[in-house]
């Protein structure tokens, strides 16, 4: 409407005239400027989480992420319970005659991912595999989700101390090169052989050590490089000469600026986490079942190395049982995955680049 | 000068008040020092140079706030020293607007940075009001120089916290010092700024990103001179402005300036501009101030052919003229300094100061009075002509 | 308009918007222009004011998120706003309009030596063997001022000071042999020193190969020098448009008063420097009326109400302000408007001293 009323095309004053023909002296009156308009913002207010969150669940893959992790939680509290961790007795495992070949059964209609069987060890036969991965998906999330929340913690601690305190680089560099170049297995090793006889009570706290010992330095040198590079911006240099605090430097200038990075970082270390007691499960510096603790780890593990492990020759049970290695994995790939994406998801949302 | 007294710090606190009033490092010791440094230098070498007692321009010592003598900036990279600054003498006159300009690259930025201790400074000494600010100082002399001397930047959007509010930007001087009693004096204290450089306290919750160039150099003027500074360094504050806008930061500066007596040192790279806000200027070229004067009388007789070149580069707002108009091109190979006849600083006329060798020297002379004549003609004819021009000068 | 100058560029009710936050934003606002052949036009505006958005829109190099909602750009006999593909501009965009941004960075590429970057356009564009074109090249660096340009062929962007590189970028404009050259703003990140340089060289390079040229900048200092037709822009609209000596002599919008007001070089030290109050508008919500008038002096009550129309005062010379209709009242130009020629003259004598004799002739 407006636009036809103000085209350009009008010419001279007789559009006015015949609009308000009355007062036009009126209308031509100086009024000057709008002194309490012209400084007024006219955007609506920014604000940083209200926009993430926005742009987050605009995104569909995220959706599917979190419907999926929601999916894979509900079934570790909840999974357990529609059949319970328990031993399956030889006969109703003998139900489908499969038994025979060494209590090995089958996924069936009974049980659904299957049952463990006689050469994964005395501690594993018979259980029931559908209660074990729920099992072992539980504490390996709430391993994972411990570890991360630690190593979160620690690396943006010690990282924007790092960064921030020139005196300090020297040292921590000198440590990142040991870690890096010690195998962390050796080290794994060497503090489980110490700790081990503790393991009865504190198997939790113990791995937990062993998976944090050192997880904190990637994020830590990451933020490092990170504060290293906006260090010296412009905006810290004017901090610095109204005699800001360190505190409020890191606090105010600087962490404020990595919310992205540490998010996506921190997201991605939980599926990290999982990983890597897999890996320590493998060397066999993880939780125990016969004290009643499993973990994804160990069902992998145990899956590929049976009891005797592979070094006596025999095949590892899941060759000829694959269901064994496939129930584990349909638990741990999305999982892995879901993580994943939704840090990649989180890092795009969070970056302030996108909310303008 | 070193570590004389490391006070607690609740102590230094106390103190950080009257440090810079009871300053004693007068000119004399400056000199000892530097004679000292000179004579370290040079205590192994065979006929070392003869040392020369650096001056400055002010001759009245307690008219000079700041006094950089003989100094030295240079930036390390590896076992390599970029030298930008060597043998700087310049004094900063309390309560004057010193307008120091020069190109990119000149080192007019980096003298700045180096009077607010954000460069080291690799030689020579710095002072403010008698009391050495450069190189190694007490933590609290330092701590107490932050409440003195603050700084506006060029960029405002790069020296702005993106990630901070207004509120938190503008009073984060207020809380390193905690110069508020409670949390309602604080924003009382801020709003009052914002409302002073023509912001709203609607604003408090905004973020820079949000506001315009303008908008956003006006928020760095109120967080730093929320902290009551008695010097401010601006670099080159209005330069990243629209032409159209840059006189309402030139003018809240210079009204801060009148209001609080403060001194300013002001860097720019444009002539016309600085003429307004200075009341003397420095023309700095490759480290080395070439011209320094009064800032009409550097109009009225620019004498260094780096000053003449600057003035020719301000394009002039009328087609007819710029068409006529002829660049002075300025080369440093046109001075031909020998070593029997090198370039020194100066004083070629009360207050006017201008770096030549002995015939250079000669040629100025001349030159001067050539515009004085110039002027007095210029005078007589607008005179004649116009009576409301004559008001000026 | 006046008829018998060629055009090159005719613009007829562009209308340009961005989607930002789902929001609809109304940029350029049925704007229309014409430029002739081998004139120099300047856009002067403030940031924010559609200035580049507008030129953008001739190389189809507008933002993802912007569009032209309507309107007609024809160049020659091509009407561009009807380009969907990517292919459909690539024989004009760099070949026939090139363009000079204010970093001349955007054009270079870090990791290619200059010589290089320079000759693969000629052997591109021209066909030159490997060795004619780094004839050509050294040629075009001389020619753009490049001192010792045979040595610094090889050397790479970073080498360069920031006037130079935006030598090389003319350069390369130059072999590009481009008919229209767009200058975003070329100089606004120089000295001042290089800025009066690198202005007397597009001059100087326009006389010789007759190139029309588009000149963007917030600066009105600037442009006396090089622009032959001045067009005004705020609130993406055209509020005055006159040849330079009709902006420079007789301006006749209340924006370009207030431009030329704040310009440094035209006021005295006695009085304080006069300067556009608030803030350009950001097209937050459709304007109402003349986007000017809240910082105006001289907004009237229907400026509030009405956009005003663009009043023709001469064949060469428009201007978008209801202060030219008849029932507009009297109003007193500020104070450097008033004394316009006196205020110019000054300043000359004071920057120059052999100016002000001249001058007088």
């Amino acid at each position: 409407m407006l636009e036809k009323m103000t085209s350009t095309h009008a010419s001279g004053t007789k559009n006015v005239d015949e609009l308000i023909p009355h007062n036009v002296d009126d209308l031509f009156t100086v009024v000057g400027t709008q002194d309490d308009e012209i400084e007024k913002l006219n955007t609506a207010p920014y604000s940083y989480w209200k926009i993430t969150f926005r742009n987050l669940f605009k995104n569909p893959l995220v959706i599917v992420c979190l419907f999926l992790l929601f999916l894979i939680v509900f079934f570790t509290i909840f999974g357990p319970m529609i059949h319970s961790f328990k031993v399956v007795p030889f006969d109703e495992a003998d139900r489908f005659g499969e038994a025979s070949q060494g209590y090995y059964v089958w996924p069936n209609t009974v049980n659904w991912f299957g049952v463990c069987g006689h050469n994964m060890g005395a501690a594993w036969e018979g259980l029931d595999m559908w209660s074990v991965v729920w099992e072992g998906a539980r504490l390996s999330l709430l391993l994972g989700v411990v570890v991360a929340l630690i190593d979160t913690f620690l690396g943006i601690l010690i990282g924007s101390l790092w960064g921030y305190f020139k005196w300090l680089d020297p040292i921590m560099l000198e440590i990142r090169n040991f870690v890096n170049n010690v195998p962390s297995i050796l080290l794994n090793i060497l503090f489980m052989q110490l700790l081990v006889r503790y393991m009865d009570d504190y198997a939790f706290l113990i791995v937990t050590f062993l998976l944090t010992m050192f997880g904190w330095l990637g994020l830590a040198s990451f933020i490092r490089n990170q504060i290293i590079i906006i260090r010296n911006r412009e905006y810290n240099i004017a901090s610095q000469t109204l005699g800001s605090s360190s505190k409020a430097m890191i606090t105010h200038n600087l962490l404020p600026y990595l919310v992205s990075v540490i998010v996506t970082v921190a997201s991605t270390s939980i599926p990290a986490a999982i990983s890597s007691e897999v890996g320590l499960a493998f060397f066999g510096l993880s939780f125990k079942i016969s004290k009643g603790d499993i973990t994804l780890g160990q069902v992998l593990t145990q899956a590929t190395q049976g009891a005797t492990a592979t070094a006596s020759g025999a095949s590892a049970p899941w060759m000829e049982y694959w269901y064994l290695l496939v129930a584990p994995l349909v638990v741990l790939v999305p999982l892995t995955v879901a993580f994943f994406y939704l840090g990649l998801a989180l890092s795009d949302a969070t970056d302030p680049k996108n909310h303008r | 000068m070193k570590n004389d007294e490391m006070k607690t710090p609740n102590k230094a606190k106390e103190m950080s008040h009257d440090i810079f009033d009871t300053g004693s490092y007068s000119n004399e010791s400056v000199i000892a020092y530097l004679k000292e440094q000179h004579d370290k230098k040079y205590r192994k070498r065979k006929n070392a140079p003869a040392f020369v007692e650096p001056k400055g321009q002010i001759k009245d010592e307690d008219d000079i706030l700041v006094k950089l003598r003989d100094v030295r900036i240079g930036f390390k990279r590896g076992n390599t020293e970029r030298v930008v600054i060597e043998h700087l003498n310049l004094d900063i006159k309390r309560g004057e607007i010193l307008g120091l300009v020069g190109e990119s690259g000149s080192g007019k930025t980096t003298i700045g940075r180096a009077i607010i201790r954000v460069n080291p400074v690799s030689g020579g000494v710095i002072t403010y009001n008698n009391v050495p600010i450069s190189g190694k100082i007490p933590h609290h002399v330092e701590r107490a120089l932050k409440t003195k001397i603050q700084m506006i930047f060029q960029d405002p959007s790069a020296s702005l916290n993106e990630r901070a509010n207004v509120d938190y930007i503008v009073s984060e001087g207020l809380r390193a010092f905690h110069l508020y009693d409670d949390e309602e004096d604080r924003l009382n204290k801020v709003t009052l700024m914002l409302e002073k450089v023509g912001l709203m306290p609607e604003h408090l919750k905004r973020y820079p990103h949000e506001f315009s160039g303008g908008q956003r150099q006006r928020i760095g003027i109120a967080r730093c001179m929320i902290m009551g500074p008695e010097m401010v360094i601006a670099d080159e504050p209005i330069s990243a402005l629209d032409v159209s806008i840059r006189a309402q930061v030139l003018n809240l500066i210079k009204q801060f300036q009148q209001e609080n007596k403060m001194t300013v040192l002001f860097i720019a790279h444009d002539l016309s501009v600085v003429r307004y806000i200075s009341d003397r200027i420095a023309v700095i070229n490759s480290g080395k101030i070439v011209e320094l004067a009064d800032a009409n009388r550097l109009f009225e007789a620019p004498l260094h052919p780096y000053t003449k070149a600057l003035l020719s580069a301000v394009p002039i707002p009328d087609p007819r003229i710029e068409s006529k108009k002829k660049i002075v091109v300025y080369s440093p190979d046109m001075h031909h300094y020998t070593e029997e006849d090198m370039p020194d600083f100066y004083e070629i006329e009360p207050n006017h100061f201008v770096r030549a060798n002995k015939a250079e020297l000669k040629k100025y002379k001349e030159d001067l009075k050539a515009l004085n004549a110039y002027n007095e003609n210029l005078k007589k004819k607008s005179k004649g002509g116009q009576k409301d021009e004559s008001k000026k000068d | 308009m006046a008829n018998e100058k060629e055009v090159v560029i005719s613009v007829k009710n562009l209308n340009v918007k961005f989607l930002s936050h789902g929001k609809k934003v109304h940029v350029i606002r049925d704007v229309s222009l014409d430029v002739y052949k081998g004139e120099t036009l300047a856009i002067v505006g403030e940031s924010g004011s559609g200035k580049s958005v507008f030129t953008k829109t001739f190389t189809g190099m507008l933002d993802a998120n912007g569009y032209i909602d309507s309107g007609q750009i024809m160049f020659g006999d091509l009407d561009v706003t009807k380009f969907k593909k990517s292919k459909d501009w690539y024989g004009i965009r760099g070949k026939r309009i090139a363009t000079i941004f204010q970093d001349p960075m955007t054009s270079l590429n870090p990791l290619l030596s200059i010589g290089y970057q320079i000759s693969e356009v000629l052997r591109l564009h021209h066909g030159l063997s490997k060795k004619e074109a780094k004839e050509e090249a050294i040629k075009l660096l001389e020619r753009v001022r490049i001192p010792d340009a045979r040595k610094r062929y090889d050397d790479y962007p970073f080498q360069y000071s920031g006037g130079m590189r935006q030598r090389v970028v003319i350069a390369i404009a130059l072999a590009c042999r481009p008919e229209v050259l767009i200058c975003d703003e070329p100089t606004t990140a120089l000295d001042v020193t290089v800025q009066t340089q690198i202005l007397d060289l597009i001059k100087e390079l326009q006389e010789e190969y007759g190139w029309t040229i588009i000149f963007i900048t917030h600066d009105l200092g600037v442009v006396a020098k090089v622009a032959d037709r001045i067009a005004v822009m705020y609130g993406g609209q055209f509020v005055e448009v006159g040849t330079s000596e009709d902006v420079f002599y007789r301006p006749a919008h209340p924006y370009t008063w207030a431009l030329l007001s704040s310009l440094p070089q035209l006021g005295t030290k006695e009085e304080p420097l006069l300067y556009i109050k608030g803030n350009p508008p950001t097209f937050g919500d459709e304007i109402i009326g003349d986007a000017f008038a809240p910082r105006n002096e001289y907004a009237m009550r229907i400026d509030y109400i009405q956009e005003p129309p663009m009043f023709k005062i001469s064949d060469t010379h428009y201007a978008k302000t209801w202060l030219l209709d008849d029932h507009a009242p009297q109003v007193e130009k500020p104070r450097v408007i008033r004394n316009l020629r006196e205020r110019m003259k000054i300043a000359a004598e004071e920057l120059q001293k052999e100016l002000g004799d001249t001058y007088e002739k």
